[in-house]
């Protein structure tokens, strides 16, 4: 019974992922400005941090979590970088302007 | 159990995660999408994460959860931090219902777009507005331009004592000085120009939510800067369309609630000038209806509030209600220099019986003005006739008790309603 539960729980935090996933890759293509897509970026590296972690649930293996810190490093340093080329490119702009 | 834990959270995180997604997509400004995906985002990967670990359960899995939930937490912040601090920089548009302290010294804004030609939709962010700044507006002066429309139009029969003009920041501010100073001008009276900072409105209490308290008064500080500068430019104003006239005013600047006391003056024999919509909170605080209300609970007579492009002061019509109070403002008022030689009508509003429009038209009459008498108007019925019959005047007079007595009542939407409505100048005595 609880079983079943779960397993209903998990197809649902799957496709509610998946929807999400597309609503920021959505996102991601529109924009509309740089800093929209670097936004939707850092919340693209946190839904599969997510879906790394319901399907390691669905699949019944841990090793799907190490997956989702690994993903959850990287997306911070994304953000973090792109941040950066955005406020590096905007300061030169300044300076010639 | 523990599986029933993990769908439980599984669901949430869902959920949570679902409309982070959405309100990345809806939200209108950068800065708001960037909450959204962060804030909901670091909630929702966190429960379905929490919910992988409840439902493997061994702990290895545990320690690894954990280990993901506290990177998240400390993370997240830090992030979305140089986002909002790049969006800022890279000149990302705001709604333009933000309210924002100025921060332009300290970052620079640039507008920087790495795909400015890449598009998917016709979608498009508000373009950039340019923020209010709490800084002085700068007003162009042009000392030796006479500027005042109105001024060559008006004419008054008698002497004014005093003229008074209550700075209260509108648009039309200018031309409601300009008004003043040609009162001034054309009675011999002297100028006063009154500018006052209606701070209990501004840093009075308000709600606010738990810890809100620091930035509740950070925001009362900029409001309250900008009031003061804005009174400050309409006080400037004023004084150099009275220098334009040759005329030295006398200047006082107030921070309070403003009172009686405030405009004290031979009510005979001045006149008080404010915009019609504008307050003492110089358009920080209030919208330009509620201050309209608060005008017309202002203790100071008599009180003119302008209206309309180019107002005209021939043709006045005043309302009786056949009260005491109304009586004896007319009373008062029937000597004022703003009354000789002009046109008056007199009108009864709300049960104003014949023997009491009567008596006051006679009183009037005594002194020699052209008067006519408009007629009574009492009913819900006859409410447009009584509108078409105010849009015929240049300036409705009244005594302020008579909106407030029949506020709701007669004419089914109350009279101050139909009055504002009519966009005529409105002398309150």
């Amino acid at each position: 019974m609880t079983a079943a539960i779960l397993h209903l729980a998990v197809v649902f935090a799957g496709c509610a992922l998946a929807l999400a996933t597309l609503i920021v890759l959505f996102v991601l293509v529109r924009g509309p400005g740089t800093i929209d897509r670097a936004v939707a970026l850092d919340m693209l590296g946190l839904l599969l941090a997510a879906i790394a972690g319901v399907t390691a649930l669905a699949v019944d293996n841990g090793a799907f979590v190490d997956v989702a810190l690994g993903i959850a490093l990287i997306g911070f340093l994304a953000a973090v970088a792109v941040a950066r080329l955005v406020e590096a490119h905007a300061r030169a702009e300044g300076r010639d302007g | 159990m523990a599986d029933l834990v993990a769908a439980l959270l599984l669901v949430a995180g869902g959920s949570i995660v679902l409309l982070a997604a959405i309100g990345v997509a809806r939200f209108p400004d950068a800065f708001m999408r960037m909450h959204a995906a962060t804030k909901a985002g670091v909630i929702g990967t966190g429960l379905c994460i929490l919910g992988a670990a409840f439902g493997l359960g061994d702990q290895a899995t545990w320690i690894k959860a954990a280990l993901i939930v506290a990177f998240l937490f400390v993370t997240t912040p830090i992030a979305s931090h140089v986002l909002g601090r790049a969006a800022w920089q890279a000149a990302a548009p705001f709604v333009p219902q933000t309210r924002l302290p100025p921060m332009e010294i300290e970052l620079q804004r640039v507008i920087f777009d790495a795909f400015p030609d890449f598009r998917f939709s016709r979608h498009r962010d508000p373009d950039p507005v340019p923020r209010q700044e709490a800084t002085m507006l700068v007003i162009e002066a042009k000392p030796n331009e006479a500027r005042a429309p109105a001024a060559t139009e008006l004419r008054l029969a008698a002497g004014l004592d005093e003229v008074m003009l209550a700075v209260a920041w509108h648009p039309d501010a200018e031309r409601v000085a300009a008004l003043a100073v040609a009162f001034a001008e054309a009675g011999g009276a002297r100028l006063k120009i009154l500018s006052i900072v209606d701070s209990s409105l501004i840093d009075g209490p308000t709600a606010m939510p738990i810890g809100g308290a620091h930035y509740a008064r950070r925001l009362a500080r900029i409001r309250l800067t900008q009031a003061r500068d804005k009174a400050a430019a309409g006080t400037r104003l004023a004084t150099m369309q009275a220098a334009t006239r040759g005329i030295a005013p006398i200047v006082l600047h107030i921070e309070g609630k403003p009172v009686a006391g405030h405009f004290a003056c031979d009510r005979q024999r001045s006149l008080i000038v404010m915009p019609a919509g504008g307050w003492f909170d110089q358009g920080v605080t209030l919208t330009e209806e509620k201050a309209a209300v608060a005008q017309l609970a202002l203790d100071a007579t008599p009180l003119l509030l302008p209206r309309g492009t180019a107002p005209r002061f021939d043709r006045l019509l005043m309302l009786h209600d056949g009260g005491d109070a109304s009586e004896a403002a007319i009373d008062r008022f029937a000597d004022h220099p703003l009354l000789a030689a002009r046109h008056v009508a007199i009108a009864g509003i709300a049960g104003c019986s014949e023997t009491a429009l009567n008596a006051a038209a006679s009183r009037l009459g005594e002194r020699g003005h052209r008067l006519e008498i408009a007629g009574r108007f009492s009913g819900r019925d006859e409410a447009d006739e009584f509108a078409a019959r105010l849009a015929r005047a240049d300036v409705i007079v009244a005594n302020r008790a008579l909106f407030d007595a029949s506020w709701t009542s007669i004419f089914g939407m109350g009279t101050w309603r139909i009055v504002q409505r009519t966009d005529r100048s409105i002398l309150l005595i």
